[in-house]
């Protein structure tokens, strides 16, 4: 018994030696940000680092608010990622609940292409539909971004949101179309609210995908009033130089917070919609 | 469905054209329409197009579409004093990435697959990166880095690790190095995420069964942990070296390629000879030699992760 508890309390100690060690690792540049965002300029150039700011200002927030266009780059953020997130779902939803419930010529074809299609390179992928976008007058506009986010999002998208819906029984429909209805109908009706979770996942991932990307972003948006968050806090320390780190920090702040904010009411849902298929059971 | 609720008798040959259009066989394509036609013109259009443009010497100027042959992909291989090192930093780069990540994330998630208290708490925080968009991530590791204000070379210092500041991002040395560790602050909430999901699905008795049979602490791990996490690390390991491969931003970002090239990935080459001296096909020619080196592990995961679906 003896032997138990103390061999018990010695995986207890390694436990935790290893996750204060790897916390420290990715959780530093995080509080670091945060921090530093709340710091006066004083405190920014010293040569021991100050960890707490000693007295926290606001004045980062309210120069990168007032004086920067920081508050636009957020804006065409949301907008892109929002009217991203509802294009995956409306254009992958349907697609996604034939390929889990329906037995068709290239399904399987398809479920290739779904999983291999957000592995090509990206500049591959990027060259030919800047091309083609040019042709269209698509380059800056936030409707050109949003076709190439759709494109980033839809087969990943399409996959994840098959996995979840694997899960939901087929009977579901099948009564509710005995009692009636189409099957447009029953998805619409009982499917549909029993697979939000799932739904939900996708919609994470694919706003995540529009509200992080940078390089597309930086290719297609020239006009610095179309910026999304990425690209415009890029071009910030391109042209205020990498000295403004208060200003920096607290614009990078504002990047993070909704996408946080998100993950934590989502992340279940997203961890699990990404390890369904690689975790049975 | 539809042809129950029709009353008036149709003629024979409509009656089975309308059976058949509503029959199983055909309803999967309607459904599947919405999403095959996007997937057909924003990811098999734009993948076949870069490759054709890969034979060719199109530019923004010329939009000259002759094939070429293979004309780019030996001017690439003989004459470009840019493509071998940034295939031999690719190649570096995505196998310490992909090393490190796996070995930080295997250690992180068997500790936190251990019931301790604060265990939620640990998690979140080991999955913070996740919400970081690598902009943001390149930006604040910049000031880590920094040679002389950057916490970095003060903790390094303060240990007695190193006696003069380092300028990780600016010195040829230690560049290459500097951008890893960033990416594998980027990847490892994926590798912690998807190897304790593989952990937690490791049942109690298996542990037990292995002790009572006199196996210790490593034994267990040798002869059940790593077994069954064999699929689902396989999975993680090559998803890493794909994303790990293609990565773009945060280098882009921290370096843009310097010093001297000695950041500079098959990723950055291609972008910079596209949108920056214009070369399409060229560009595209790097990005095919990329298709080209992926396709075994793309092959893999995707049989892979088929093969768990079916």
């Amino acid at each position: 018994m003896e032997l138990f508890i103390r061999r018990r309390l010695g995986r207890y100690v390694l436990a935790y030696g290893w996750l204060l060690f790897i916390s420290t690792f990715t959780a530093f540049p995080f509080f670091w940000m945060l921090t530093s965002s709340f710091k006066a300029r004083a405190e920014i150039f010293t040569r021991v680092p100050v960890l707490f700011p000693k007295a926290p200002t606001l004045a980062n927030y309210n120069y990168v608010l007032t004086e920067t266009p920081a508050g636009r780059y957020f804006l065409n953020s949301l907008y892109i990622a929002t009217v991203t997130t509802l294009l995956a779902l409306v254009l992958t939803t349907l697609g996604a609940y034939a390929l889990s419930r329906f037995q068709f010529r290239m399904r399987r074809s398809l479920g290739v292409w779904l999983i291999a299609g957000q592995m090509f390179p990206g500049v591959l992928m990027l060259i030919p539909l800047f091309v083609t976008l040019t042709r269209l007058n698509l380059v800056n506009t936030y409707a050109g971004l949003i076709i190439v986010y759709t494109m980033a999002a839809l087969p990943f998208s399409t996959w994840m949101l098959k996995g979840y819906f694997d899960t939901v029984p087929r009977e579901l429909e099948d009564s509710a179309m005995i009692d009636g209805c189409s099957r447009l109908g029953a998805i619409r009706r009982v499917f549909l609210p029993v697979a939000a979770p799932g739904i939900a996942a996708v919609a994470l991932f694919a706003f995540t995908i529009a509200w992080q990307e940078f390089m597309f972003a930086l290719t297609m948006m020239k006009d610095q009033s179309k910026y999304p968050l990425s690209v415009g806090i890029n071009f910030f320390v391109g042209i205020a130089g990498s000295v403004v780190w208060g200003n920096i920090m607290a614009m990078a702040v504002l990047i993070i917070v909704p996408g946080l904010i998100f993950f934590l009411f989502l992340q279940r849902y997203m961890i699990s919609g990404l390890t369904a298929g690689a975790v049975k059971g | 469905m539809t042809t129950k609720t029709l009353s008036v008798p149709l003629p024979d040959s409509l009656e089975r054209l309308s059976r058949r259009l509503s029959n199983r066989h055909i309803t999967p394509y309607y459904y599947l329409l919405p999403t095959v036609i996007p997937l057909l013109l924003l990811t098999v259009y734009p993948l076949l197009r870069g490759i054709y443009l890969a034979f060719t010497q199109y530019n923004l100027y010329n939009k000259d579409t002759t094939l070429v042959g293979v004309l780019n992909f030996v001017e690439l291989t003989t004459n470009d004093t840019l493509f071998w090192g940034a295939l031999a930093n690719n190649i570096i780069w995505t196998v310490g990435i992909v090393a490190i990540s796996y070995l930080l994330g295997l250690l992180t998630s068997i500790a936190l697959n251990e019931n301790i208290p604060l265990r939620g708490l640990f998690r979140g925080l080991a999955l913070i990166p996740w919400v970081c968009p690598a902009v943001v991530a390149a930006l604040a590791w910049r000031w880590i880095f920094d040679p002389h204000f950057g916490m970095l070379n003060y903790m390094l210092m303060e240990i007695g690790l190193i006696n003069r500041n380092i300028g990780w991002l600016g010195d040829k040395n230690t560049a290459l190095l500097a951008t890893m560790i960033v990416a594998v602050w980027k990847l490892l909430p994926f590798s912690v995420v998807m190897l304790l999901a593989g952990l937690q699905t490791v049942p109690e008795e298996l542990y037990e069964a292995a002790a009572i049979d006199g196996a210790g602490v490593l034994g267990r791990f040798r002869w059940v942990t790593l077994p069954l996490l064999n699929r689902v690390g396989k999975i993680a390991i090559l998803l890493t070296t794909i994303w790990a491969f293609n990565h773009f931003d945060s280098v882009y970002v921290l370096t843009g390629g310097g010093p001297g090239d000695t950041t500079m990935l098959l990723s950055i080459m291609s972008y910079l000879n596209a949108f920056r001296f214009f070369k399409i096909g060229y560009a595209s020619a790097v990005g095919v030699v990329m298709l080209i080196l992926l396709l075994l592990p793309i092959t893999l995961y995707t049989r892979q992760v088929l093969e768990d679906v079916e």
